[in-house]
């Protein structure tokens, strides 16, 4: 694929362009879904395609413009080549524009391709996927198992006319269980998901059985009354509200644009002084993990807040550029928030690797129990809903709470019925006193967050 | 399809595409995103032994082709060695037709330095609005193309899609306090969308609502009653309602109207239909993706639920006739039961009379979106604005409000029903797939709600 890349950048730069890049993404999808107790639909999905940008020297700056072809041949790259160096001639010239991303040498990284997903089979998949409906089916007041098994693989490359030449392959492997529980008028609703870039059968097993738990433990759940009290926010629960909130809010172009709670904050304590996030494009077998972004930037890791202090905001050329600092490799084509899909179709955004929360020395060996031991009056939540309605550009959300247990006397007592939160990620941040041990990666598409359970104080729950 | 056919197949859908796309990012006067591009490709549906299996390629040499065909093949055989509960479609009479939407500038011969040009001003009349206007987020998608639909019924359909939007997200400061607001323009057709409609009120909307915000004070929590405007009434019944009503997933048990039609769910002056058929409605289409005519159905009629959306697998099971309601997002993905237009019927209050003896209550406008859990029957939206109801009059603004609650118990709590209509453009996410769908509404009061807010 790197022939037809380096073809189209050289046609592009003999066709006018000062410079020129041209990026490829293909991707196999192996797609199982469970209703009902069986497998209902295996899908099976190729898609590749070619982003090709090219930026024209004018009197201040340089224009870019960009168009994607999916007929991976040189004639449909000359046919594509004209119309995009059109479409820059039309726009102004941005002074803020530098380059495109210069040669650097790609990041080591490890596991983010298991090969053995490209061999298995539908029929291998189906057999699981029925296995797993067994190991959820524990109890008869079980009325419903659903589910998803997705497995897929894929490929990425990226020539410039600046010497940046690279390729890598992935490959993701996502779990979802999804349980009805029934009991004397009562329905409830149990779920798990897991996510890793390698294939591991006793991880879904796992995601099932306790999908199956969780139903059966919600079943007659109980109101609770509106009031302050401890929070214990679980990793898919945290990562939803981050997802929601920080990783926009740390994105530089937002910070430039004044479109984020920390414009202007840089060097300020914003989070709990006990409290580090790091962008980390390395972690092996996560979702955002890759050895260089999306412009050829070598992945690398960033302090985004260190014990509490906001230390780094997120860049990719353009923003570096503008802002006169190091990229920090950050350059992603997704469009549409956290957590969409990555795509050929995109010009570079810019979008977090891998969120990782750290805790200061005191409290990182704290298992969930001790940490639930701190807690007198206070609501656990696996989940949130309605995250993503959160309002990126001041931080501030309001969600349902999902799988939630009222926690009394430092012990789960009962499942709650309906509980609602609303705050915003900057008290959140602050509020934060605790992190348990159970960190786990949840990974979307082509970035993820890494957390564990977090203890917030004095929180409003409304019943 | 022959070579679907001749490998013994049930029943077998091809969908195949070629879509000229522009999708444009303007954030105040910079181009964040200025895309061009053709999407095409075909996906093979079909079902064999009684289970269903798909496959799509975004290459159309023939050789891929083939493959993608055996590849649906295979995961239908593989899926069928296993099925309990085999799935059977309602065949429907075939039908032949070439459909074309009307336009008079197709997007595709619109240049693109037009597009920019139009974006760019509406991007200075929302600016120029008030000094307080920080972003004008603008964004701009049109696609038009072709899009053929054959089934193994024999139905052949030729159509030419085309739909345009633009849409803005206003974003205001003042000192520390952030707010947004957001409006769109969509239409089915062309360019002519932006003679039709008058995009410079909408937009500088926009930011006079995220303006008039920066006054607003956190809202309080608790169980009110509430009125509730077109914009997020719509919301709630398609989300709330509509996708309890999709068969498929009654069929799976993950709805709450499972085994309640023709029972009461709700209170005697609400209805909901999902119409397909609607004049401009953003989710409106002929044929369904399995090439089914579409039409009007009656979801629920003076609080009770009358019926389902269906397509011809669920119609099967049921016992149903299929009522066009299966779509896709592209040649990429399955056909899946969805809504088109969604909306509650208008009833015979007024807003004056429906605020008239709230002695205290909030009013919530406009929808920042919501998420539901159609088995447990909960949902959870947030309004865009929000204002408290003191003595039947609108008082303080209030700031990020979210109403949450369960289907069924906030439907027998509707009070009053509004007969002033309004549509509303959106997206609807199911199954990873996103389809443009239209929701509708009047005012609407509601009794014992649950807000939620942050005082």
């Amino acid at each position: 694929m790197l022939d037809l890349l380096e073809y189209t950048i050289q046609r592009a730069v003999k066709l006018g362009a000062a410079q020129a890049e041209a990026f490829y993404l293909a991707e196999n999808k192996l797609q199982t879904a469970i209703e009902k107790r069986q497998v209902k639909n295996c899908e099976k999905k190729f898609d590749s395609g070619v982003g090709l940008r090219v930026a024209l020297k004018k009197k201040g700056g340089y224009s870019t413009g960009f168009s994607y072809f999916t007929d991976l041949t040189r004639e449909a790259a000359e046919k594509i080549i004209p119309q995009t160096l059109r479409m820059a001639s039309f726009k102004k010239p941005d002074k803020d524009f530098g380059s495109f991303q210069e040669k650097k040498l790609a990041a080591q990284v490890k596991k983010i391709n298991d090969k053995a997903i490209t061999r298995i089979e539908p029929e291998a998949v189906i057999d699981l996927a029925n296995d797993l409906v067994k190991t959820a089916s524990v109890d008869k007041k079980i009325t419903t198992i659903g589910g998803r098994v997705n497995l897929s693989t894929g490929r990425i490359a990226l020539a410039n006319s600046l010497g940046v030449s690279g390729d890598y392959s992935f490959s993701r492997y996502n779990i979802g269980g999804f349980v009805v529980a029934q009991d004397a008028g009562s329905v409830a609703v149990g779920w798990d998901e897991h996510s890793d870039c390698f294939f591991d059968e006793n991880a879904a097993y796992a995601v099932f059985k306790n999908a199956s738990k969780n139903a059966l433990s919600q079943l007659h759940a109980k109101a609770i009354k509106t009031e302050k009290m401890d929070l214990l926010i679980q990793p898919v629960a945290l990562a939803l509200l981050l997802g929601s909130t920080l990783t926009s809010a740390v994105r530089a172009d937002n910070i430039q644009k004044s479109q984020s709670p920390f414009a202007g904050k840089l060097g300020q304590s914003v989070a709990s002084d006990s409290l580090s996030i790091v962008d980390d494009g390395h972690v092996p077998q996560a979702f955002g993990s890759r050895p260089f972004d999306d412009e050829g930037f070598p992945s690398q890791t960033t302090k985004i807040i260190d014990k509490g202090r906001l230390r780094s905001f997120l860049h990719n050329t353009y923003t570096s550029s503008k802002d006169r600092v190091k990229s920090t490799g950050n350059s992603l084509r997704s469009m549409g928030g956290f957590g969409t899909r990555q795509r050929y179709s995109v010009e570079p955004q810019i979008g977090s690797t891998n969120i990782r929360l750290a805790a200061g020395i005191k409290s990182a060996e704290d298992s969930i129990d001790a940490v639930m031991s701190e807690v007198k009056n206070g609501v656990i939540a696996k989940g949130v809903i309605g995250a993503f309605t959160a309002n990126p550009q001041s931080g501030e959300f309001s969600v349902a709470l999902d799988l939630a247990y009222k926690v009394e006397k430092g012990r789960v007592s009962f499942p709650v019925k309906q509980a609602m939160i609303g705050g915003n990620i900057q008290d959140l941040l602050k509020n934060v006193s605790l992190l348990a041990d159970d960190v786990t990666h949840i990974g979307w598409e082509h970035t993820s967050i890494i957390t564990p359970t977090v203890l917030v104080k004095n929180v409003t729950v409304s019943g | 399809m022959k070579q679907a056919v001749d490998s013994g197949v049930e029943y077998a859908d091809v969908r195949a595409e070629q879509i000229h796309s522009t999708t444009i990012r303007l954030t105040n006067d910079r181009f964040e995103q200025v895309v061009s591009g053709i999407d095409q490709g075909l996906g093979v549906r079909v079902l064999y032994g009684g289970a269903w299996g798909f496959s799509s390629t975004t290459s159309l040499e023939t050789r891929e082709v083939k493959k993608t065909v055996e590849n649906a093949l295979k995961t239908a055989r593989a899926v069928s060695k296993a099925v309990k509960e085999k799935a059977t479609v309602q065949h429907v009479k075939p039908v032949k037709d070439d459909i074309k939407v009307k336009t008079t500038q197709p997007v595709t011969k619109t240049g693109i330095d037009r597009k920019l040009k139009l974006l760019l001003h509406l991007s200075g009349v929302a600016r120029k609005y008030s000094s307080k206007i920080i972003g004008a987020n603008v964004a701009y998608d049109d696609s038009a193309g072709e899009k053929a639909t054959v089934t193994s019924d024999g139905t052949k359909i030729l159509a030419h899609p085309s739909r345009v939007i633009a849409y803005i997200n206003a974003v205001a400061k003042e000192g520390e306090k952030i707010t947004s607001c957001r409006e769109r323009v969509g239409r089915i057709g062309g360019f002519e969308l932006f003679d039709r409609v008058n995009a410079d009120e909408v937009f500088e909307l926009a930011s006079k609502r995220a303006v008039g915000l920066l006054r607003a004070k956190p809202a309080p929590s608790g169980r009110f009653t509430v009125v509730v405007d077109p914009k997020l009434a719509g919301v709630f019944a398609h989300e709330a309602v509509g996708h309890g009503c999709e068969a498929d997933g009654v069929i799976s048990g993950e709805s709450i109207l499972e085994g309640k039609l023709m029972k009461k769910v709700g209170s005697d002056i609400v209805s909901i239909l999902d119409d397909s058929t609607v004049q401009d409605g953003w989710g409106t289409e002929k044929y369904d993706d399995e090439g089914v005519p579409t039409r009007k159905r009656v979801l629920i009629e003076k609080g009770v639920l009358k019926g389902y959306i269906l397509n011809k697998e669920s119609a099967a099971k049921l016992g149903m006739e299929p009522n066009g309601g299966a779509r896709a997002q592209n040649f990429s993905h399955r056909p899946i039961v969805r809504m088109s237009n969604t909306q509650i019927a208008n009833g015979t209050y007024s807003f004056e009379e429906i605020l008239e003896g709230m002695k205290h209550g909030v009013y919530l406008k406009g929808s920042r979106g919501g998420e539901v859990d159609p088995a447990k029957g909960t949902f959870q939206f947030n309004a865009e604005e929000a204002y408290l109801i003191k003595n039947g009059e609108l008082a303080t603004p209030l700031l990020d409000v979210s109403l949450s609650g369960l289907t069924l118990e906030t439907l027998h709590n509707i009070n009053a029903v509004g007969k002033d209509l309004d549509w509303a453009e959106g997206g609807c996410g199911k199954g990873g797939q996103t389809v443009p769908v239209g929701t509708g509404s009047p005012h609407v009061r509601i009794t014992n709600a649950l807000v939620g807010g942050r005082a």
